[in-house]
């Protein structure tokens, strides 16, 4: 795990600006990147007592993963972020929202908006839900984990 | 329904109990728990999530002892565990009782917390959420397969604070000490509160089980002591009805640690019973009658002990 350093984050920001309009990042958040590209964040105080325990399984919060088609937010990053995401952000209605939850796949021209990049943030009113990887097949895919779909009735 | 299994070491348990009532435990185990659950404040403001379910077709009553907490009166669907409100992080699915321990330890924004058991991690999110995500939470727990479902469930809660650790909880009150501003010590226990999720803990109870377990308990409770600073509070809790493992544990640290002062803390709303003075020939602290316990038919819910401790100032 490593901490990004001011110029490692101000590169950060700048993906995370032209994918989302994201202006700036919490100035009393750590953020260091794993495994896999995925970056994590915590708050100074819980990574300042990470460095005095001999070994720790896991510090912070997951929030966004860099893949070679670009940076796209988790759940819960789409969440920190939130209203301050400005560009790539889809309004889902009530339906649209439960068939994301399932992991299904929404077409692009059922959406709000016609996506800029190749990854969409969604939400319902205050609710965001995440990231969906735009593909050439004109779909937007859930980048939920299997584990936190919703289960088909 | 039918009566549920009771090994032979449980029987005789309940009837050495002076406070307790054998036929309404044996009820109380084939009622099961009423759905309650937490908003997560740290994502959206409560009124927002309240919003949000009621849209769903929820309908929710505000639980009277714990911040943020709720009975389901009717959900979208069976199980609220596999809802949409869940899977994102809204709300958290915990017992009725269980939310009442982080109650009585009250963490505060800024804090250092030590959660020495924490997983699957019903409390350490409680915790996290009381803490406003400021300051620091170190949630341990000792088994690596308990491990993985505590660091999905605070992602899933948007636990920035946290530090997960995998140790024996020992380890905080040697090498640790006098570390944490508040420390839960809510530690492995023979389950005798909780029967109506498994009966397997009624029907497989031997004393042995409660002989080995209470030496652990209070070496737990030591190493928490131990890890907090000057002034700190530590809150012990279990989910059985053992004397042994409650009374007798929280007796053996007064005994060990002369600093140690137990605080009074009466959660609201709820029906409490006061801890046994004397139990087989042995004598408690009197101290040990400020802590409270419930057994699982007084509020319909589990069964739980909890005492609340703070560490003296000056040694």
């Amino acid at each position: 795990m490593r901490v990004l350093d001011r110029s490692e984050r101000k590169a950060l920001l700048e993906e995370l600006e032209k994918a989302f309009g994201l202006e700036e990042l919490p100035q009393d958040l750590v953020f260091f990147e794993g495994s896999e590209g995925k970056v994590r964040a915590s708050t100074r105080e819980a990574y300042e007592m990470a460095q005095r325990i001999a070994r720790v399984e896991s510090l912070g919060l997951y929030v966004l993963k860099r893949t070679k088609f670009g940076t796209y937010l988790s759940v819960e990053g789409s969440q920190l972020f939130g209203e301050k995401l400005r560009r790539n952000v889809v309004e889902l209605t009530a339906e649209q929202l439960e068939r994301w939850a399932s992991g299904e796949p929404l077409d692009v021209s059922e959406l709000s908006l016609r996506p800029e990049g190749d990854f969409v943030v969604v939400r319902y009113g205050p609710v965001f839900a995440g990231s969906g990887k735009v593909s050439r097949d004109g779909k937007v895919h859930p980048q939920i984990p299997k584990e936190r779909r919703v289960p088909v009735e | 329904m039918s009566r549920p299994p009771l090994s032979e070491d449980l029987l005789r348990l309940l009837r050495e109990l002076p406070d307790m009532d054998e036929e309404l435990y044996i009820e109380s185990m084939t009622r099961p728990l009423p759905e309650t659950f937490r908003v997560n404040t740290l994502k959206l403001p409560e009124e927002t999530i309240i919003g949000f379910l009621a849209e769903r077709g929820w309908e929710v009553e505000r639980l009277p002892w714990a911040r943020h907490g709720y009975r389901v009166v009717r959900c979208e669907r069976e199980d609220p565990g596999a809802t949409l409100p869940h899977l994102l992080g809204l709300i958290y699915i915990q017992g009725p009782m269980s939310m009442v321990p982080v109650e009585a330890l009250d963490p505060r924004p800024g804090e250092k917390v030590l959660d020495l058991c924490a997983a699957p991690g019903s409390k350490s999110t409680q915790i996290a959420q009381l803490m406003e995500n400021k300051g620091v939470l170190v949630a341990n727990d000792a088994s690596s397969e308990r491990i993985k479902p505590l660091i999905s469930n605070l992602q899933r809660w948007g636990a920035m604070n946290c530090v997960v650790t995998l140790k024996d909880g020992r380890y905080f009150g040697k090498r640790m000490r006098e570390t944490f501003d508040r420390v839960l010590c809510d530690v492995p226990c023979s389950s005798l509160g909780i029967v109506m999720k498994d009966w397997a803990a009624a029907r497989d109870y031997s004393s042995g089980m409660t002989e080995r377990v209470r030496a652990l308990q209070l070496s737990l409770l030591l190493s928490a002591y131990d890890a907090s600073v000057p002034g700190g509070r530590i809150v012990y809790s279990t989910c059985t009805i053992h004397p042994l493992e409650n009374e007798w544990v929280v007796t053996e640290l007064l005994r060990r640690r002369d600093d140690a002062m137990v605080l009074r803390f009466e959660p609201e709303g709820l029906r409490t019973r006061r801890p046994l003075e004397e139990w087989r020939g042995m004598r408690f602290d009197p101290e040990v009658t400020k802590c409270f316990k419930c057994y699982p038919y007084d509020n319909a819910a589990e069964g739980f002990f909890v005492a609340l401790i703070r560490k003296g100032e000056g040694r």
